[in-house]
């Protein structure tokens, strides 16, 4: 064969055209697209950490070390801040903020009319995108717990930074699944950005500050009306106690003790009074997987419906 | 229609129909049009809101097939081997803004399932193509109007369609990126099919063989150019006959003598005699004498061919008539 001519196998090999088979090229493309054009900018990754960080990094900062000085569990003291200020409020929101425009944005914007002309199923399009916001919610919190833990090191010898680190990061991909899972859906229910993130924003507020608020009221009524109504069955925030109590068990016995109050207003305990003092004890509703379970049955659901809804959705840009 | 064994069509469609559905007001966007697109370029014409767009929506998968079926190449429309055949340039593309123009089109050959290395290569072998490639590192949302125009046709050309679809393509440009893209559509259907909607048919005449016309979502007529121009100037020009000479002023009188000519005149836009004459062939054999006995130079002597724009509003104004 003459040297300067082209390799005829080489040739044969390039003059395939793409998609003899199923590929999962297009899938992984959208992931990657999704995930550094859209998702982990400089700017909303900074940002995020940066609130993540922010409280539990001025709690340790500002707590004298003359109260640190004996055995200390880091556990106790970020838990609450991590688990309300942060998994309850901040990182729902800044998921929320992430996967709202995911679909919804393509629509407004027209882009998604060209996606759909190529060979990837809208099934594929709505799955490839919250694979991507997966990742960044997992770097987020991966990020954001690492330098909590690295500044709790810098500060003082606590003996449970991983125990920490375990509860929040299970914790953390939980809060995600549910929260993005409910976005996506309706992220690709509506077409309206503003519409998207209402509804979801509304249920973090609803359930983790205006329930919090008058949970105590329903909990102090003559017979407790939380209990007697099963209201619990609808309170996003108790199931979500339920689990964090569930993963907080499994690193730190103790966990309990450290929050009861809290886990009491969350309708995980309930006062006792023995004659001598108030007890906190187990309400024991739900199996804490089966919260588990309702939680992440509803996100999916709601993907599911995201998808059939794109999927009969008229796409003219 | 039923689709021949033997040969299978670039498009077909049989009495395809899309009704948007809106509460009490269903609109009938595309009623009951059949295709049948053999390899080449075929415009497809109408009015604005004529049903264009609707049908290569559908086309493409974007929207669904109220009624009626589709095929791309014999593959059902929307279906995933269906979008592997087509590249499509949307009436208005959008981009993503802050990708550059190689991000994009990386991403939309990955997207159109080449492997990352094929399509790299293959980006910016096109942005070579479409002179674009000095550009490439610039956000796309810095792009002006024509160049956005280019890295669209580029993305719908990624991964070699065998089909292309192109909706409005010249639409938002100014007259040179309008030659521009024109040229380039022109280069293209040497290697593909190209199905283009418009509604500017001077650009359409240059570009394609065969046209469709539709308006309020019917098909009104399909054949090739060349057929419609011929049985339009026999329906409505055939008596009309243009002389230009040295001295057109000397020859109007004579020829309104003529029996076989009913009126002759010089025509202000073109100062060209214009003459409407019961017998062609006679005038024929006469105005070789006329210019020899007047001693005046022969300049033009045609019959009026008739624009493909003609043709197109006096189908549509029959339409609206007929209504």
């Amino acid at each position: 064969m003459n040297a300067l001519e082209p390799n005829p196998v080489k040739k044969k090999i390039r003059e395939i055209k793409p998609f003899t088979t199923a590929s999962i090229t297009p899938s992984l493309a959208l992931i990657r697209k999704t995930l550094i054009f859209d998702l982990c900018t400089v700017k909303r990754i900074i940002l995020s950490v940066f609130f993540m960080v922010l409280v539990p990094a001025l709690i340790l900062v500002f707590t004298p070390s003359i109260v640190l000085s004996g055995e200390e569990h880091v556990v106790q003291l970020l838990g609450f801040v991590t688990w309300y200020y942060n998994f309850a409020i901040l990182f729902p929101i800044i998921i929320i903020n992430a996967t709202g425009p995911l679909i919804s944005e393509e629509l407004r914007s027209g882009t998604l009319l060209f996606l759909v002309s190529k060979p990837i199923t809208r099934t594929k399009i709505i799955l490839s995108k919250f694979i991507a916001l997966l990742v960044f919610g997992t770097i987020v919190i991966i990020l954001s717990l690492s330098i909590i833990c690295l500044i709790a090191i810098i500060k003082y010898s606590f003996v449970d930074i991983g125990s920490y680190l375990g509860i929040f990061f299970l914790y953390g991909l939980i809060i995600m699944l549910f929260f993005g899972g409910i976005t996506m859906g309706f992220s690709s229910i509506f077409s309206r950005p503003r519409n998207v993130l209402l509804l979801p924003l509304a249920l973090v507020i609803f359930s983790f500050l205006v329930m919090m608020m008058f949970k105590p009221l329903l909990l102090f009524a003559a017979d407790n009306w939380y209990e007697k109504y099963l209201l619990y069955n609808f309170d996003i925030g108790y199931h979500f106690s339920n689990i964090f109590l569930w993963i907080g068990e499994s690193f730190d016995p103790e966990i309990l003790d450290y929050f009861a109050m809290i886990f009491w207003m969350f309708g995980i305990t309930k006062t006792e009074y023995d004659g001598w003092e108030v007890n906190y004890v187990k309400t024991n509703y739900y199996p804490p997987v089966v919260s588990f379970l309702f939680l992440i049955g509803i996100a999916g659901i709601l993907i599911t419906i995201g998808v059939f809804s794109l999927k009969r959705r008229d796409i003219s840009g | 229609m039923v689709q021949e064994k033997s040969f299978i069509p670039e498009i077909w469609t049989q009495e395809l129909t899309k009704i948007y559905d809106r509460g009490e007001n269903s609109i009938k966007a595309v009623d009951k049009i059949d295709i049948t697109m053999k390899p080449g370029v075929h415009g497809f014409l109408g009015p604005n809101g004529a049903g264009k767009t609707s049908t290569i929506h559908m086309l493409i998968g974007a929207i669904s097939i109220t009624e009626g079926k589709a095929k791309i190449k014999g593959e059902y429309a929307g279906s995933i081997r269906a979008r592997r055949i087509i590249g499509f340039l949307p009436q208005n593309p959008s981009f993503y803004d802050t990708m550059t123009g190689e991000q994009y089109l990386k991403f939309v050959g990955e997207l159109s399932g080449l492997r990352r290395k094929d399509a790299k290569e293959k980006a910016l072998e096109l942005l070579g193509k479409l002179e674009l490639l000095e550009a490439r590192d610039r956000n796309i949302e810095k792009y002006s109007e024509g160049m956005k125009q280019r890295i669209g046709i580029a993305a719908a050309l990624i991964h070699d369609p065998e089909l292309l679809i192109l909706d409005e393509p010249t639409s938002n440009l100014d007259p040179i990126g309008r030659a521009n893209i024109i040229k380039d559509i022109k280069e293209l259907s040497k290697k593909m099919s190209v199905f283009v909607s418009s509604h500017i048919l001077s650009e359409i005449e240059q570009m394609c063989e065969k046209v469709t016309i539709i308006h309020k979502g019917k098909i009104v007529l399909t054949d090739t150019i060349k057929n419609i121009k011929k049985m339009h100037s026999i329906k409505g020009s055939q008596n009309i006959v243009i002389l230009d000479t040295s001295s057109n002023e000397k020859l109007i009188q004579q020829l309104n003598e003529k029996d076989y000519i009913t009126n002759a005149w010089i025509d202000e836009t073109d100062n060209k005699i214009h003459m409407i004459s019961t017998d062609i062939e006679m005038l024929q054999k006469a105005i070789p004498k006329m210019i020899i006995e007047n001693n005046v130079i022969l300049r033009a002597f045609h019959q009026p061919e008739i624009s493909l724009q003609e043709i197109f509003i006096e189908i549509i104004e029959d339409e609206v008539e007929n209504e």
